[in-house]
């Protein structure tokens, strides 16, 4: 694994919008980083892979073991959601399935897991095309650990015939102003109609209610409903109960049982079921005795609220809206340093399989402010 | 690598087709019809999101609250979203 200084292209502002990322500069500094790239070893991509795998598995005992244990306190999961996950668990609607485990990963030992955000994933259009098209134009005759865009396809097309007919899925998202959910959005929703399947957007918010069903802005009710928007927020908002009296007319996807995976209370349990497994670090509910460690709300996003104490001494910390949710406790991982950038792997899966990589670097922490850097292999 | 020409082609033209209606900062407020009504977020208050938006359309036109149309309560989703300002998850990625 190495980080190779670039020359970016002149126009490449221009080329990452033309494809959609929209979002390429944040704070004043390119988020879109083709500054920089890294390069991949074949074995070392074997490992990444391997590893995904790994974590795949281990993820389906663990909520296997969380739903048949009624474990939800852990997470903080309201009462009344319990059956409704239980319920999505056991009986596996249909589904894309799909996530990113977050890892890391130096080139020399095993990856190590920090987190699988598989509720609603983003860097999503900058894994699957961005970073493809900018190989395809800079690094022709190179490879890339790439088929995300393949698969989604194909999910969608296993999982068409068994959604609602004659109605398209709704694809919703929250309103920001960055661009970076709708244009992700409607990227799955092209990955959709890649697969023969209608779709229709709309916002989170206007998403109606009426009296019986969920329906669009057309009235029109909704039987398949992708949200790129957390379930966490769902079920604590107004419509949220809607979600009982609608369980046999509105298919979610992705499905309520991501509660479990996508929250880090199951870090614990993991290290619980598959203890000094050499693709997880330790973690734990309570304080740890260790004196160097990571403090990380179980449902806070973009790193809010991540504190690392080493040697008993905070070395980062990140400020946030979750300073008053339960924590769980990790240990320690030395991300490589390239010149200051530390590089997080991003291993995405569709259903089982791994789907290629993307790369953010930042600091000690991994957060909003986070660069994108490309990848070649081989 | 599976992501052919082809396939790559197919999506660039989806992308383009977001892009004329979502997503650009816009800086002058020339997407609001009055200076005075954009927000702090970028969104104008008349529903449009500022910068090129009214094409495609999906960012713009939502509604804010719960309001009701004839029977029709909207709004009981999408209250705790928050423009996080940064990428990776703003409103509600992670």
């Amino acid at each position: 694994m190495q980080r190779h200084r670039l020359t970016p292209r002149p126009d490449w502002a221009a080329k990452v919008e033309q494809l959609g990322l929209v979002w390429h500069t944040a704070s004043g500094a390119p988020y879109w980083n083709e500054g920089a790239c890294y390069s991949f070893t074949s074995a070392e991509i074997d490992d990444i892979e391997a590893a995904t795998r790994t974590l795949y598995s281990m993820f389906l005992e663990a909520g296997e073991y969380v739903v048949k244990h009624q474990l939800y306190d852990r997470f903080a999961i309201p009462d009344w959601c319990q059956p409704l996950i239980a319920e999505a668990w056991k009986s596996e609607p249909p589904a894309l399935n799909y996530g990113r485990f977050d890892l890391g990963y130096d080139g020399r030992g095993p990856p190590k897991l920090f987190e699988f955000n598989c509720d609603t994933p983003t860097s999503l259009l900058e894994a699957a095309v961005i970073q493809w098209a900018w190989k395809e134009e800079v690094f022709p005759h190179q490879d890339q650990f790439n088929s995300l865009h393949d698969q989604l396809v194909a999910k969608w097309r296993d999982i068409g015939p068994y959604l609602a007919p004659h109605t398209p899925i709704h694809f919703a998202h929250a309103r920001e102003s960055t661009g970076e959910e709708a244009v992700t959005t409607a990227y799955l929703m092209d990955t959709a109609r890649a697969a023969g399947i209608a779709t229709q957007d709309i916002l989170i918010s206007d998403i109606g209610w009426d009296g019986r069903r969920f329906v669009d802005l057309e009235r029109r009710e909704i039987r398949t409903l992708y949200h790129l928007y957390p379930w966490e927020w769902l079920v604590k908002e107004p419509f949220g109960r809607h979600l009982i009296d609608t369980r046999d007319r509105t298919l979610w996807i992705e499905p309520i049982w991501k509660m479990i995976w996508s929250n880090k209370a199951i870090l614990p349990i993991l290290w619980d079921l598959f203890p000094r497994h050499a693709n997880l670090l330790w973690a734990t509910r309570d304080k740890p005795a260790s004196d160097s460690f990571a403090m990380k709300p179980i449902l806070a996003r973009e790193g809010a609220n991540i504190r690392l104490v080493r040697g008993g001494r905070e070395i980062a910390a990140k400020d946030g809206a979750y300073a008053s949710a339960p924590v769980i406790y990790q240990g320690l991982y030395d991300l490589p340093d390239f010149e200051g950038a530390r590089p997080v792997i991003g291993s995405w899966i569709v259903d089982g399989e791994p789907a290629g990589i993307g790369v953010r670097e930042d600091g000690l922490i991994t957060g909003n402010l986070a660069r994108f850097a490309p990848h070649v292999m081989g | 690598m599976k992501f052919d020409a082809a396939k790559l082609a197919a999506v660039l033209a989806a992308s383009a087709a977001v892009l004329s209606g979502c997503g650009r900062h816009d800086t002058t407020n020339q997407n609001c019809a009055e200076s005075g009504q954009r927000r702090a977020d970028g969104t104008c208050t008349d529903g449009h999101t500022g910068g090129g938006h009214g094409g495609v359309g999906y960012v713009g036109g939502g509604s804010s609250g719960q309001t009701a149309d004839a029977g029709v309560a909207r709004g009981g989703f999408g209250g705790t979203a928050g423009d996080g300002g940064g990428h990776g998850g703003g409103a509600g990625g992670e």
